[in-house]
């Protein structure tokens, strides 16, 4: 499928007019019908210039397009439209989907009304070559018969045709209009949703004349933005990503304002700390039941066939596990403790973050952020040559820490630093931390998989098969958190080598 | 899925191959199939029929030497659901061109499998005679849809192929003969047929009618149902077709209008 959206509706006569002249053109019945659009609560599909639509007849036809020139590249009879999809169905679409999703569930980002006149175009023995269909979007919103507020033409070539379907659409080709996504933006100035508005990437334009006090607020606020946003998402259940984003949010807005000192009143700071404290205790078993639950599967691929069966009642107890823990989450934050919390951090943070604390604001924001950088950078130099041959121990786990804490800042400040370097040493503490995360989660889901054992065998009637399955799983993790093991030196001496040493002198050296 | 390959064989001409074909073809696609219909017939009148071009880049020459792949020259017909893989003229030597590769006589199986998950059915209509091309045929097809019109000469043409593959275990297909061109008034037609059927329990009982509806075909270059649907032929090739499906225990897939390309709501 290829598809053009016309400037203006009235360009749609002279185009069928030109198309006439080359072939044969028989309308054929117009219709009308309902289109409803999906996408990740993070616009993973549009990121990757993909747009998920349903056509919400009786028959309903899930489209997976391409934004540009490609057009179609799946489509897919699905049995119905849905609020929301954890797994899409379809031979071809559900796997390409899952893909793109990378497992966060797709949401309806609402449906518009469009209006479809189709065309065939034949040729003089009356071989249908292509299908032609006019789209109007329709904002129905108004009551009414609705209004046009976008016109796009779609191409359906035939197998075997697909040059003619090309050559139709060269009247409308527009070297401006390389990115068009035919109906799509039009649909979403309709249902007023902006592509693209929700990310957790921290990101946050900040300039070197602010002072820490005004950049590190605007960083908070962003976070705490990203906290406010997923509490929906979280209440609903509708995937594991929004608590996941939720407490990346915590976990950073807690390290940032701890790790960039003498900036923000350390009275307030004391309780600010304390309200992350807890909102990380109270989020974490929710969490680890999260990630338990959605790596089992790929764990439990390395066992044999009935072992993966015996894992059943395992997954089985999770899941009530899960749930209890997801009750109790919520009741927490629907709590007046958290809705106080949230007003006053907003309320604090809108005062640092104004003019008028810009006389006491800690001095310049890129000094500030230099010498809290340059000082974890140190710590995670020595915690590095303290975690040995990386074996999982006390050390190790405090290295862990240290790269996460030294990730937060180089994230938070990127936008004040050359980007090449910075995003340059941020990949390279990724690589580290890639592993550092391996060889102690490795080591957790041992010691939960212990826990787990002994409450199953403490609960009694749970078959041995259950109980062997988790021993070989335990085995299975102690074998990956080796492997990770061997992996430690290498990319901690990639991370220490002179290259991002010397893109960290030259960022952050004049701090020291 | 991977499809399941039928052929529209006879060694003689003019009984009601191509004619079959197509009209099985069309009534397979209405029913959910996803088909694929190669004409290989040089005299191309399959393609004549679905309104497409002859000929193929490179001709069959390209195409047995795999220099070409099939799925470059197949062509959407005008019926959702049903592609055409276009005679060329060329095929009038395809025989050659097989005899002049390895395994010659399973070159058509193997020029069949790229295209197989595409499709649940390719239909072969083939060119009368028996020959390396029909040899093809009979090892890459799992069943031979074979129209026979009720004289002595067609049924002995029959009993023959079916002695022949008797010696041949190789070949699995099954034969699947079905009377064609019938007129009923003729009393010579009425008794063939009962001798042969009683005598072939393979006999497909559902069979086509002597019309000129059929011969029509040339003229509106279309598949019957498209233009005389409630005609007795029509109506004959449709029973066939579920006659082919039971037959061979196949279940018409249930497919939605996306799946086999057609726009629009339903």
């Amino acid at each position: 499928m290829f598809q053009r959206t016309l400037s203006s509706q009235r360009r749609f006569r002279p185009f069928l007019d030109g198309v006439r002249g080359d072939f044969q053109v028989a309308r054929e019945p117009p219709f009308r019908f309902r289109r409803s659009y999906y996408d990740t609560f993070d616009w993973r599909l549009y990121g990757e210039d993909c747009t998920l639509e349903i056509d919400e007849t009786p028959a309903p036809n899930a489209r997976l397009c391409a934004i540009g020139e490609s057009g179609l590249l799946f489509e897919e009879s699905i049995s119905a439209a849905a609020p929301s999809f954890t797994e899409f169905p379809g031979r071809k679409l559900g796997p390409e989907l899952a893909r793109l999703r990378r497992q966060r569930a797709l949401l309806r980002l609402g449906a518009v009304e469009v209006r479809a006149s189709p065309y065939e175009i034949r040729d003089r023995a009356g071989k249908i070559l292509a299908h032609l269909v006019k789209e109007q979007v329709i904002d129905a919103s108004r009551g009414g018969r609705g209004r046009t507020v976008a016109t796009a033409v779609r191409v359906l070539p035939l197998r075997g045709y697909e040059r003619v379907a090309k050559r139709i659409l060269k009247g409308l080709d527009d070297p401006a209009a390389r990115r068009d996504d035919g109906s799509f933006g039009a649909a979403m100035r309709v249902l007023h949703r902006r592509p693209g508005d929700y990310t957790s990437r921290l990101r946050v334009p900040l300039r070197p004349g602010q002072t820490a006090r005004q950049a590190l607020a605007t960083v908070l606020l962003f976070l705490l933005d990203v906290v406010e946003r997923n509490l929906e998402g979280i209440e609903a259940d509708l995937d594991a990503e929004f608590l996941h984003d939720f407490r990346i949010s915590c976990r950073r807005s807690r390290s940032l304002f701890t790790q960039v000192r003498g900036v923000l009143p350390p009275a307030d700071l004391a309780r600010f700390r304390d309200a992350f404290a807890w909102l990380s205790t109270l989020t974490s078993p929710r969490r680890d039941l999260d990630v338990f639950l959605l790596v089992l599967p790929e764990h439990a691929a390395g066992l044999e066939a009935d072992e993966r069966a015996a894992l059943e009642p395992f997954r089985q107890l999770l899941e009530v596990e899960r749930a209890r823990e997801h009750q109790r989450l919520l009741a927490e934050l629907r709590s007046e403790r958290f809705q106080g919390f949230r007003r006053d951090w907003r309320a604090f943070l809108l005062a640092s973050a104004g003019d008028a604390a810009a006389e006491d604001g800690g001095g310049p924001v890129k000094a500030a952020a230099g010498a809290a950088i340059w000082r974890v950078y140190r710590r995670l130099l020595r915690d590095g040559r303290a975690a040995g041959a990386g074996g999982y121990s006390e050390a190790l786990h405090e290295l862990r820490k240290t790269s996460k804490k030294l990730r937060y800042l180089l994230e938070a400040f990127r936008t004040l630093y050359p980007e090449d370097d910075i995003e340059a040493v941020i990949a390279a503490l990724r690589k580290l931390q890639n592993v550092l995360g391996d060889i102690v989660d490795c080591a957790v889901q041992q010691s939960y998989l212990r826990e787990w054992s002994a409450a199953l065998a403490a609960r009694g009637g749970i078959p041995e098969a259950t109980v062997g399955a988790l021993a070989v799983l335990g085995t299975s993790r102690e074998v990956a958190g080796a492997a990770a093991q061997r992996k430690f030196r290498g990319r901690f001496a990639a991370f220490t080598g002179s290259q991002t040493s010397a893109r960290m002198r030259r960022l952050f050296g004049s701090a020291r | 899925m991977t499809a399941r390959v039928l052929a529209s064989y006879h060694l003689k001409g003019g009984v009601g191959k191509t004619a079959a074909a197509v009209n099985l073809a069309y009534s397979a696609a209405r029913r959910g199939w996803r088909v694929l219909l190669w004409d290989l017939d040089p005299q191309a009148a399959a393609t004549f029929y679905f309104r497409v071009e002859p000929g193929i880049k490179g001709g069959a020459k390209k195409l047995v030497a795999e220099k070409r792949e099939l799925r470059d020259f197949i062509k959407a017909t005008n019926y959702a659901g049903l592609d055409l893989m276009p005679a060329d003229f060329s095929y009038r030597n395809l025989d050659l061109y097989l005899g002049r590769r390895k395994k010659s006589e399973d070159r058509l199986g193997r020029l069949l499998e790229p295209v197989r998950g595409d499709y649940d059915l390719i239909l072969l209509d083939c060119a009368p005679g028996i020959s390396l091309v029909s040899e093809n045929v009979f090892r890459a097809a799992d069943a031979l849809l074979m129209p026979l019109i009720p004289t002595f000469l067609s049924t002995r043409a029959y009993e023959r192929l079916q002695r022949y593959f008797a010696k041949r275990p190789e070949i699995t297909a099954h034969l699947l003969p079905y009377f064609s061109m019938v007129d009923r008034r003729r009393n010579l037609h009425k008794e063939v047929m009962e001798d042969f059927a009683r005598a072939h329990p393979e006999l497909l009982r559902a069979c086509v009618g002597y019309a000129s509806m059929v011969e029509l075909m040339g003229r509106f270059r279309a598949p019957l149902q498209t233009y005389a649907a409630s005609s007795e032929p029509a109506r004959a090739f449709d029973s066939l077709w579920l006659e082919i499906e039971s037959r061979l225990g196949l279940d018409a897939p249930a497919r939605g209008r996306a799946d086999i390309g057609i726009p629009g709501p339903a």
